[in-house]
């Protein structure tokens, strides 16, 4: 600075001092009207750059909270459907009990039979239950209504038309909850044990395992003889024993006759001759002697039979000597392993796939004993109500599983949601230090600046007062 | 005499008036802009010689009057007027890029991406979901209108610049014009010996004009005209001037030439250089930024989005949104090459996998089509498409890819598994088959080699087949496709009703007949051929009655494209054999499981194998002495060669930069067609997951970060340069008005000293006054002596 100070040198000065002192003001007065100290991004570039992130995962953090709260609702919708199937079983497994009672007639059965249809019905609707337009139950496939019941004269089951995708939502970072289990896993059994056979045809559990659901039913046919001699064929009669036989013949007068497995001594005289199998008299074969040509001797003969455990749509030749027959349902793929080597005589023997009912099947087939649809003798329909009974807890506990489950992940999303408002109240302070302005600060800041400003006013106006001017006369 | 006395007199009058008078002009002028302020220089008028030759004063003259200034001074406050011309329209339009951006964190584009990725975590909840849909496209449409927005604000500030230039330089002009005026009137003037001070003050006036709009250089010649330069070439000198103007050069950039010349002037100083910078720099920057932003999200959610599922299902037809362009402009556009097609996004080699779905039965079929960009084109690409059954592909007059299924069938190109791998029935099927155990490609190194087939239980020796040299280009490197391709030749010149089958690099071979009695028997000859693919060698494979039902399910978790071989570790039947074991191979030969189907195993329950690929089998049995294999294609990407974001196949976003970013019209359409899933589930979410992980991915295009992460980058910098600009104009303001003030302490007026001044010359003129009155007074006197 020179020696010399003209007038504009200090008119300037505090023009330039004013209009720094305003430009602060006004700065720090919007800053205080937003409460904000960064507003735009040239505000304070660095704190911006920190700041983004913070409202983005805030963004995300109320989104996994909504987030949170539908699957919620979604989830309390599934557990009380649950709830229902789970009382729905316990209702079955008291038909069961009551079912089980030797002392019920067929009438009492009948009215116990149509209760139990009215659950499967309400079990039906349970697992298509919905949330909003979409199907709970039916995995990721939320338009499909998940389980269909097909029911015919002869038979009566339910099909499960969702897929075996779960759908799950996030409700925090990197963690997510299912809302969506695909009903098959839930509603069904997955504890397999040990198949059983029921009745009386001498077939039984193979060495295989087995892959069949529920129950089902293997149907052995007898379909005619190998190692016939002397002329004899098939009888018209039904014969009903099966298997490997040794036959003696004797000569005799007028008919020779023929001993199976040491049975009695049949004649051989018509065309359709009976011959008990062994002593007892309930196994027979039937033989056509009208060719008969005189053999006496002894020798084997097989009774050959097929069987099929799909109601008849495909069948298996028996072949006496296998330990292992796998049988495959042309329905539904499922398989059945049977050991061949006691199959004695025709019929029908109901399978058990133990441990594999379903809410589904397991009352169907409730139902199905208690209407005695198999004309079983009263004792083995009590016995057979008892052994569903069984099934019936299996089933419960599963659901009940099932039930546990989504009450954890209940608990689960209760624990993220408390985490997440935690959280957001952390982001909240953290974003408030960056962007927002300490109010004490900024006031006591602008106080201290409004005085300075005052003060610029001051002296620029004596400074515009002060001339030689004025005492000039 | 007495009349020298009164001239003395009238000399000292006339100078106390000049003195008065510019004083008077100094303080009318305290507040005119680039005024200096003026002083009248005395001297003593030329004396007289009297009486004995005494010099005898005879007063004062006004030799001249002078302005008074320091110019190297007024050299600096020029050139600081350039920086601060420069510094002031810099954050002129930083501030108005800022105001564009209009960003505060929780308004603006940040809010705007965060909100289209939270659409995609919504509809993740309930994909099936038609109100979420709309959500999905509605945040897309925001952040594409901002986009488009943003893009067409910076580029018409960019295009601006030409016109604001233009209008400066006209400024410019009329200052130069100004100068070269004042330069004439200033040497006709001077030429006299007398300063023009005012007229130099007005010169001086342009010149500060000038230089706070461009770097300008002022050289002052001895006759007093001032030469300036502009950018380094001189534009008034003497009486002659030229004009700047402003015109828009072959890269877009707006250029200042002298005249008509073709020159152009660098300019790196004043407001000009100010709004140049932000047209060649800050804008093309920020341009950038926007574009590589909305590029990487058309390229990454496209590469997504084509590869998914919808939820109506695979396609029945589809068309393509780009075409190329027409190169060697025959007006055909299928015989573009890919790789210099002119797409928005380029072709590169890869493969891209079509997935033809039966509808009535949902069997897939999957085929490959290996893209070469350097020798396929569009036509190519197109009759490639073709070749897949049940699809046909053309290219329409306007160049776009049309793709269509036959009745019955659909198509996608989503990644999901085969759910039926063993398609071929090479394990366990009801065709005789034996398996090769040694990965292809093979190098036969003896050849010719030969051996022997029995075929559905032909009696030995069975029929003989020779492997020639000639068959192979390279012997020594044969594939296994290569391979199939001949021997299948071979067996059919034979009479053999089989096949050599390719199962993942491997080679089986199998009859045509099937059922119990087809049977398949080779025995190895010269050069051991079947023992270079590990085909079992006087092993009889039987074909069964029913073969083993396979199935698949899951998706697939790996990073990497890949394929999983399954190959039968022992011989016997599924579900009833103890320790029956299927083997899972990569394909490079890694074991990753050992899959128990045997006796424990329940026929065609699900298995885990790895990477979330589940499989199931069904009963039948399996042979490990024939070699019973198949293998799985495990896709993580079925389209590494971006084709189908290039022409544009089922993509999200249209367009390929911020400008033209856009939402697919067949989506806005239709928001079902969104493929949010890779199947047709109603709440399939799977390619929504892949979507919302685009997230967190960090992208080369976009240096490395993510996607939020390089807009925060990009946002702030913005920030970063207005303040910076802010910064740099306070300081410079500062500097300005320092070197101002400095300016006015030596040539400002101060009123104070001009009243001094005033009342000094005052009294000098009554002192002056009083002297001839003297003198008159005397002369008086003597007159009345001589009466």
């Amino acid at each position: 600075m020179g020696l010399r100070i003209t007038q504009n040198i200090s008119i300037n000065k505090a023009l330039a001092n004013i209009r720094r002192n305003a430009m602060r003001l006004n700065s720090i007065r919007n800053n205080l009207s937003t409460g904000r100290r960064v507003n735009k991004p040239s505000d304070d570039p660095s704190a911006f750059l920190r700041m983004l992130p913070i409202i983005n995962n805030k963004a995300d953090l109320v989104r996994f909270q909504e987030n949170a709260l539908s699957a919620q609702n979604i989830l309390n919708t599934a557990s009380s459907a649950f709830e229902d199937a789970v009382q729905i079983m316990s209702r079955a497994k008291e038909l069961a009990v009551q079912g089980a009672n030797g002392t019920l007639d067929a009438t009492d059965r009948r009215n116990l039979a149509s209760t139990t249809n009215q659950l499967l019905r309400e079990m039906l609707s349970i697992a298509n239950s919905r949330f909003g337009d979409r199907f709970l139950f039916s995995g990721a496939a939320t338009a499909t209504s998940p389980f269909e019941l097909t029911e015919t004269s002869s038979t009566t089951f339910v099909e499960y038309k969702g897929d075996d995708k779960g759908v799950s939502i996030e409700i925090a970072p990197g963690s997510e909850i299912e809302i969506s289990t695909p009903g098959k896993k839930l509603f069904l059994s997955t504890n397999r044990g040990d198949s059983t056979f029921t009745g009386s045809t001498g077939a039984a559990k193979g060495t295989g395992t087995d892959s069949g659901l529920g129950q089902a039913l293997l149907n052995i046919e007898h379909t005619g003889f190998s190692g016939l001699t002397a002329g004899l064929t098939a009888g018209s009669g039904a014969t009903n024993a099966l298997g490997v036989m040794s036959y003696t013949i004797t000569a005799g007068v007028p008919d020779d006759t023929i001993s199976i497995n040491g049975g009695p001594a049949v004649p051989l005289n018509g065309s359709n001759v009976q011959v008990p199998v062994g002593t007892s008299t309930a196994d027979n074969i039937f033989l056509d002697a009208t060719a008969y040509v005189s053999a006496p001797g002894s020798g084997t003969l097989t009774s050959d039979s097929r069987m099929s455990f799909d109601g008849g749509q495909s069948y298996t030749v028996v072949d006496y000597s296998q330990t292992n027959q796998q049988l495959q349902h042309a329905g539904n793929g499922q398989v059945l392993n049977v050991n061949s080597t006691g199959i004695a005589r025709t019929g029908t023997e109901q399978i058990n796939f133990e441990g594999t009912f379903d809410a589904f099947n397991v009352l169907i087939a409730l139902r199905d004993l208690l209407n005695n649809v198999q004309k079983l003798p009263p004792n083995e329909v009590a016995s057979r109500i008892t052994a569903i009974g069984g099934e019936v807890d299996k089933v419960m506990d599963q659901l009940l599983s099932g039930l546990q489950s989504m009450g954890a992940r209940g608990s689960q999303l209760n624990l993220t949601k408390n985490r997440m408002s935690h959280l957001e109240l952390t982001l909240e302070e953290a974003l408030s230090r960056e962007r927002d302005v300490d109010l004490t600060e900024v006031i006591l800041r602008m106080s201290q600046m409004e005085v300075g400003f005052e003060a610029a006013l001051a002296v620029g106006a004596r400074v515009i007062q002060n001339s030689l001017l004025n005492f000039l006369r | 005499m007495s009349s020298l006395g009164l001239y003395t007199g009238l000399r000292g009058l006339n100078a106390a008036r000049i003195a008065m008078q510019i004083a008077g002009h100094n303080v009318a002028n305290a507040n005119t802009p680039g005024y200096s302020r003026q002083r009248a220089l005395f001297s003593t008028a030329f004396p007289v010689t009297a009486f004995g030759g005494f010099q005898l004063g005879n007063g004062v003259v006004v030799s001249n009057i002078e302005r008074v200034l320091d110019e190297r001074l007024e050299a600096r406050i020029r050139t600081q007027f350039g920086l601060f011309g420069f510094a002031e329209s810099d954050n002129r339009r930083m501030v108005e890029i800022e105001g564009i951006l209009s960003e505060s964190g929780d308004s603006g584009m940040a809010k705007l991406m965060n909100e289209f990725f939270g659409s995609i975590s919504k509809l993740r909840t309930d994909a099936g979901s038609r109100s979420l849909r709309g959500g999905m496209l509605q945040g897309a449409r925001s952040m594409t209108n901002a986009f488009n927005l943003l893009s067409d604000r910076y580029t018409s500030l960019r295009n601006d610049t030409l016109k604001e230039v233009d209008a400066l330089l006209k400024d410019v002009n009329a200052h130069v014009e100004n100068i070269t005026e004042l330069n004439t009137q200033i040497v006709t003037l001077e030429a006299t010996g007398k300063k023009a001070n005012d007229l130099r003050d007005m010169r001086g006036q342009s010149i500060k004009a000038i230089s706070e709009l461009l770097d300008t250089q002022a050289i002052e010649r001895s006759n007093g005209t001032l030469d300036i330069l502009a950018g380094g070439f001189l534009i008034t000198s003497g009486g002659k001037s030229s004009t700047l103007r402003a015109v828009r050069n072959a890269a877009g950039q707006t250029e200042i030439r002298i005249g008509n010349s073709s020159t152009a002037i660098r300019v790196t100083q004043g407001k000009i250089a100010g709004i140049l910078n932000s047209e060649l720099k800050t804008l093309p920057r920020i341009i950038g930024q926007l574009d590589a932003l909305a590029n990487t999200y058309i390229l990454e959610m496209n590469r997504i989005h084509s590869t998914g599922v919808s939820k109506k299902g695979p396609f029945t037809s589809l068309i393509a949104e780009n075409a190329p362009v027409d190169g060697d402009k025959d007006g055909q556009f299928d015989d573009e090459l890919l790789a210099f097609a002119g797409l928005p996004f380029d072709v590169v080699n890869g493969d891209l996998y079509i997935a033809v779905t039966d509808s009535a039965s949902g069997d897939v079929q999957r085929s490959k089509i290996s893209i070469n960009t350097n020798s396929m084109t569009l036509g190519g690409f197109a009759s490639a498409i073709n070749s897949i059954s049940h699809l046909s592909a053309v290219v329409d007059p306007s160049g776009k890819l049309r793709i269509s299924a036959e009745n019955g069938y659909g198509f996608d190109f989503s990644n999901r598994l085969d759910t039926d791998p063993n398609t071929d029935a090479t394990l366990g099927g009801t065709r005789a088959t034996l398996g090769g155990s040694t990965q292809g490609p093979y190098n036969f190194g003896t050849l010719p080699a030969d051996f022997r087939v029995q075929l559905d239980g032909a009696a030995p020796p069975g029929t003989l087949i020779t492997i020639n040299a000639t068959d192979f280009t390279t012997p020594s490197n044969v594939t296994p496709l290569e391979l199939a391709t001949v021997l299948n030749g071979k067996f059919s010149a034979a009479g053999l009703s089989m096949q050599a089958l390719v199962v993942g690099d491997h080679v089986s071979l199998q009859a045509s007949s099937s059922g119990t009695a087809s049977s398949l028997r080779i025995t190895d000859g010269a050069g051991s051929p079947m023992g270079l693919l590990g085909i079992p060698s006087g092993v009889t494979d039987t074909g069964q009655a029913s073969g083993v039902q396979i199935s698949v399910s899951g998706s697939y978790t790996g990073s990497a494209n890949g394929r999983f071989r399954f190959v039968a570790e022992g011989t016997g039947q599924i579900g009833v054999t103890p320790g029956l074991t299927v083997g899972v191979f990569t394909a490079n030969g890694t074991k990753i499981a050992s899959l128990n189907i045997g006796e424990g195993y329940a026929p065609m329950d699900v298995l885990e194998v790895a990477d979330g690929v589940k499989i199931s089998f069904g009963p039948g049995s399996i042979s490990a002495t024939s070699n019973d294999q198949f293998s799985l294609d495990t896709l993580s990407d079925s389209d590494t060669s971006d084709v189908l974001v290039a022409l544009g196949l089922n993509t999200f976003f249209t367009g390929s930069n911020a400008g033209n970013i856009g939402i697919a019209k067949r989506l806005d359409d239709d928001p079902a067609l969104i493929a949010a899933g890779l199947s047709d589930s109603d709440g399939d979410s799977a390619n929504l997951a892949r979507m919302a992980a685009l997230r967190d991915l960090s992208f080369a295009t976009l240096t490395g970060s993510t996607i939020e992460e390089f807009y925060a980058d990009a946002a702030s910098d913005i920030g970063f340069e207005t303040r910076k600009s802010h910064d740099l104009l306070v300081s410079q303001d500062l500097l300005l008005s320092f070197l101002e003030n400095e300016r006015d302490a030596v040539s400002g007026v101060n009123i104070d000293e001009e009243m001094v001044d005033l009342i000094r010359f005052q009294q000098a003129f009554q002192a002056n006054s009083r002297f001839i009155s003297v003198v008159n007074d005397m002369t008086q006197t003597l007159i009345n002596l001589g009466r």
